[in-house]
């Protein structure tokens, strides 16, 4: 074999050489075009036969990681979902995690890696019935337990007596993020404005990974789930501090997720509050996605557009 | 009537007659491995960056309690039961057998310096076959945190594997000139290059690769609205998570404004990536294709922070250079301009 492939220098190889490595040639793209036609676009489904050649070849082309559909970016650009984990103590006490991080990744690379994350345990089964949780697909769903696990030791923190506090629950939300208009931006919106993002509960796990506990309903608000982030961690952690402590610090103590964390510098006054007062002045700033209606996107041109493609994404996502 | 079959005949006969013989020619004619060995060092350089910045996180990606843990890693590859059902996963890895994190970080940097030898071209072959490997031993065991630049890389080394990527412009070169001297048997310097028809195979199912996934990328973004509407690459732009500059100030621009260089822009995309694979083949267009391969990934590069995916799709597409081309510049660059002579073909 060394000899055919080495010594054949300015000749052509034999007759059954080439009748050989052309039959290879024939079945190795054979292969990579049933890979790219067998798998669905979102929008349409394959045709039945790519469908069935893909699966037939799967098992030959996944080892070799050829399995891709070689279909990069498409068919619409979308900022990426982000999660966000509640994570709980046994002390009871709590903070928040946001995965990926921009500013905790340690290189661009890593976290253009880590932004695929939210989005493999994003994939939803459409076979399941939508009432409550999202019906997460089975790898979704053990790559979400799996997640858990991760995240218990990378959140491992020393409690008050010095010792390692182990975690007992992280609750997990995605936040899809809306593409920003020209306009809005023109308007003195920011990227991190929470009137971007929606939020879907995915459940609660344990340390082990092990889904646990009565979970939330799946449609939860992001006015609901920033009031509660403000009233149960922040404002206590903010009380609790010394009076040298920077807001900056105690927030990232808190682990609050950067839109939040944003929105806290920008209004500081919110901490103060709680209830329904806290609920009202939240609503005015973070509920556009909510509540699906928003008079800052009044009549923008890109909107009808933009949100056309959200919504298309996102049942992209669900299909 | 039978002269009308004669006829169709005959021309069956020349049409698979010229079939066979141009399906020959393509794939089997010797060629100088010169494009290989540029490959090769762009690739493994590719390999390098991407591995050297992944040390710090290689456990959270391989390690036995990585973001995709053994316990769930077997999980995937059992498949599911009958109440949950899971396509099985075909992944292997090395890593399933190395479980010791010390250990892993060790065969980490015996990897990154296979990636280098490769890089220098020593042992060409058996560094291509270990990078092979190691990059889906990786990849396969990370299961989430690999995207499109590791596809890429995967099919790039498969192919590479077929041809004498060390050949020229190696180590092994010099090694294998260095024994010649030593049995009395110098090898000429200003002899012709080499040729190899596995040089060819090599760099014609990468080009071949090259245009699948061009093909495929363009006719699917023609399913999204926005690439219809030509707001697709303006909302690149908008895109805070990946963008490693701030692009606010492109909002600041008239609405008529960025609507028509976003369709512009969305327009020669369009373009590229679905002409790519019909115009690339033309040696008179092949150079303002391949510039314009370079526009586009610059653009996405620095838009949206996709450097190292940029960097492997034009390394992707240097598989379209002639290497008379690629000797012609490197002798212009290394000699002065007279004695180096034009390459008629482009």
């Amino acid at each position: 074999m060394e000899r055919v492939l080495l010594t054949a220098e300015g000749k052509k190889p034999p007759l059954l050489v080439r009748w050989l490595v052309s039959g290879v040639i024939v079945v190795y793209f054979a292969a990579v075009l049933a890979t790219v036609t067998g798998i669905g676009t979102g929008r349409f489904a394959p045709p039945e036969i790519c469908a069935e050649a893909a699966t037939f070849v799967r098992p030959a082309l996944q080892p070799l990681n050829l399995d891709s559909a070689h279909r990069y970016y498409v068919p619409n650009p979308g900022a990426e979902p982000v999660l966000w984990i509640r994570v709980t103590h046994a002390s009871g006490v709590v903070h928040w995690a946001e995965w990926p991080a921009k500013q905790t990744s340690t290189s661009g690379l890593a976290h253009t890696r880590n932004l695929v994350v939210p989005q493999t345990i994003n994939l939803r089964d459409t076979r399941k019935p939508t009432r409550g949780e999202p019906p997460l697909t089975p790898s979704a769903l053990v790559l979400l337990s799996s997640l858990a696990r991760f995240i218990s030791i990378q959140e491992l923190r020393s409690g008050d007596d010095g010792y390692p506090d182990p975690i007992a629950t992280l609750q997990f939300y995605t936040i899809q993020n809306d593409l920003i208009t020209p306009r809005q931006i023109r308007a003195g919106m920011e990227f991190s404005d929470l009137r971007l993002r929606r939020v879907t509960y995915l459940g609660t796990y344990n340390s082990s990974g092990v889904k646990i506990g009565v979970s939330p309903p799946a449609d939860v608000k992001m006015v609901d789930l920033v009031a509660r982030m403000i009233e149960e961690e922040v404002a206590p952690a903010v009380r609790s501090a010394h009076a040298s402590d920077l807001q900056k610090t105690i927030l990232s103590r808190v682990g609050t997720p950067q839109p939040v964390a944003r929105l806290l510098e920008r209004q500081p006054q919110l901490i103060d509050l709680s209830g329904d007062e806290l609920r009202q002045q939240l609503r005015i700033a973070v509920a556009a996605n909510d509540n699906r209606q928003s008079p800052l996107r009044a009549g923008e041109d890109y909107r009808d557009e933009w949100k056309t493609a959200a919504a298309r994404s996102e049942q992209e996502v669900a299909r | 009537m039978k002269l009308l079959c004669q006829t169709f005949c005959r021309y069956v006969a020349i049409l698979a007659a010229n079939t066979v013989r141009g399906w020959s020619d393509f794939w089997f004619s010797p060629a100088d491995p010169a494009t290989l060995a540029l490959l090769r060092i762009c690739v493994g350089a590719a390999m390098l960056y991407s591995y050297l910045w992944m040390t710090p996180d290689v456990l959270n990606y391989v390690g036995p309690e990585a973001l995709v843990d053994d316990a769930a890693f077997a999980q995937l590859q059992a498949g599911g039961q009958e109440a949950s059902p899971l396509l099985p996963w075909y992944g292997w890895s090395l890593w399933s057998y190395v479980r010791s994190p010390n250990t892993i970080l060790v065969f980490h940097h015996y990897f990154l310096m296979a990636i280098i030898c490769f890089i220098c071209g020593l042992f060409s072959r058996t560094m291509n076959f270990i990078l092979w490997i190691g990059h889906l031993s990786y990849v396969l065991r990370g299961f989430m945190v690999w995207y499109g630049v590791d596809a890429m890389l995967s099919f790039l080394l498969l192919c590479m594997l077929v041809g004498p990527t060390g050949r020229v412009c190696s180590i092994d070169d010099q090694l294998r000139r260095y024994w010649a001297k030593k049995q009395g048997k110098p090898l000429d310097p200003l002899a012709e290059p080499p040729r190899f028809w596995t040089a060819n195979l090599a760099i014609r199912l990468i080009q071949i690769h090259m245009c699948v996934v061009y093909l495929c990328s363009g006719l699917s973004k023609l399913q999204g609205e926005s690439w219809w509407d030509g707001s697709a690459v303006l909302q690149i732009f908008m895109l805070d998570n990946i963008a490693p500059l701030d692009y606010r100030w492109v909002a600041q621009m008239s609405d008529r404004t960025l609507s028509l260089l976003s369709s512009s822009a969305v327009a020669v995309t369009l373009a590229y990536e679905i002409g790519f694979a019909f115009l690339i083949w033309n040696r008179t267009l092949r150079p303002l294709v391949l510039t314009l391969g370079v526009l586009l990934h610059g653009g996405i590069g620095l838009v949206m922070g996709l450097g190292l995916f940029s960097s492997v799709m034009l390394i992707g597409c240097a598989a379209f250079l002639n290497p008379e081309s690629l000797r012609w510049f490197w002798r212009t660059l290394l000699s002065s301009p007279a004695s180096a002579a034009l390459p008629i073909r482009s």
